[in-house]
């Protein structure tokens, strides 16, 4: 009965430790399953053929995120139907920017005409997941042998305030790279933006 | 004499408006335009002199919560070998308005800039290869002591006076 008993508390702890590694071993995935301003909810998993994701982190409330939706639907134009779908995500704390709840996002999205989902990462978990600092912040990211890899992150292009002046269109560059199997060439940049402030 | 009086009210009405628009140059000119290259060159004077290039925006509600500090900071330490140099994000056509109004309401009396670069993935790196580019933001410096701290964060008061000691 002991020995039972000491097998069962033994059988307990290796569960409890194989899940801690496996909620460890999840933060490599960047799938999600968030809320869409339509109402139903959106998932990586819930496009099978696509090649890649271009997710930006956005908001309504930051005036650098304002200057670029007519950017994004152009972007999502473009690349859904080559398999590169766009995925707009406002993780913004809506304690501390009323601007950002999820209302006003469904109003944000139909006002600008959004032709991608633009989900409501409430709980802010997704931001965290990809390391997103601030909006916008624009990640892709591309199916390697199964697995979700994030092969570019930063600005979506080199001039936010002038659309006509832009001389790096950073986002699309490195798509058209990645669409022709070739290596990022550049997979990294800086831009300002506003800090998503995260809840403690 | 009614012609005079026309002309009089017309010459006061004229000294009025130019009363108010020169007070209105008078805070345009309180933040200066400037590029990345110039505002490199005044903090890399080599001098005993703690420069803090603080980095806001008037959009940016973290940087307003700490701004009134940053202010304070500056006043009590005018004395001192101290500057303070506060480099707004803003965009050109949103700061016309918002930042003479910015600078007036937290009584800003040192060196207001705004820093005319839309590339900012040119200029992040060399403020500091770790900033990501969120604000508020903060570099110290001191040359003639090789002194250099960078803070990507919000700052106290507090936090401020013991970087000067």
């Amino acid at each position: 009965m002991i020995k039972n008993i000491f097998d069962f508390s033994l059988l307990v702890a290796i569960c409890v430790l194989s899940l801690g590694f496996s909620i460890k071993g999840n933060k490599s995935s960047y799938d999600f399953h968030l809320k869409n301003v339509g109402g139903n909810f959106v998932s990586l998993k819930d496009y099978p053929s696509a090649k890649g994701f271009i997710i930006v982190f956005t908001c309504n409330h930051c005036p650098f995120a304002k200057l670029y939706p007519e950017r994004l639907n152009g972007l999502n134009s473009k690349y859904k139907n080559l398999g590169v779908p766009l995925i707009a995500i406002c993780s913004s704390d809506t304690i501390t920017y009323a601007e950002d709840s999820f209302l006003k996002m469904i109003e944000k999205a139909k006002n600008e005409n959004f032709n991608f989902p633009y989900l409501c990462d409430g709980e802010q978990l997704a931001a965290k997941n990809f390391g997103a600092q601030k909006t916008p912040h624009a990640f892709i990211l591309w199916k390697e042998k199964n697995n979700w890899t994030i092969k570019y992150s930063g600005a979506i292009d080199d001039n936010g305030a002038e659309p006509d002046k832009v001389q790096h269109h950073y986002v699309s560059d490195a798509v058209d790279e990645l669409l022709k199997s070739k290596k990022v060439s550049i997979p990294e940049t800086k831009s300002i933006g506003c800090q998503i402030h995260f809840r403690k | 004499m009614l012609k005079n009086l026309l002309l009089n009210r017309n010459l006061t009405c004229l000294f009025f408006i130019l009363i108010i628009s020169s007070f209105e140059k008078i805070h345009a000119q309180n933040a200066q335009v400037i590029n990345f290259n110039s505002l490199q060159k005044i903090y890399s004077n080599k001098s005993d002199t703690t420069y803090f290039i603080h980095f806001f925006a008037s959009w940016c509600l973290p940087c307003l919560n700490e701004l009134p500090d940053f202010v304070s900071f500056s006043d009590q330490h005018k004395n001192e070998k101290v500057k303070m140099i506060f480099v707004s994000l803003d965009m050109k056509k949103d700061s016309i308005k918002t930042l003479p109004q910015l600078i007036e309401k937290f009584k800003i009396n040192v060196p207001v800039f705004l820093l005319d670069e839309t590339n900012a993935d040119k200029w992040i790196n060399m403020v500091d290869k770790k900033w990501s580019g969120s604000i508020p933001a903060t570099l110290i410096l001191n040359n003639e002591k090789k002194y250099k701290k960078f803070f990507s964060e919000s700052m106290s008061l507090q936090t401020l006076n013991k970087l000067v000691k």
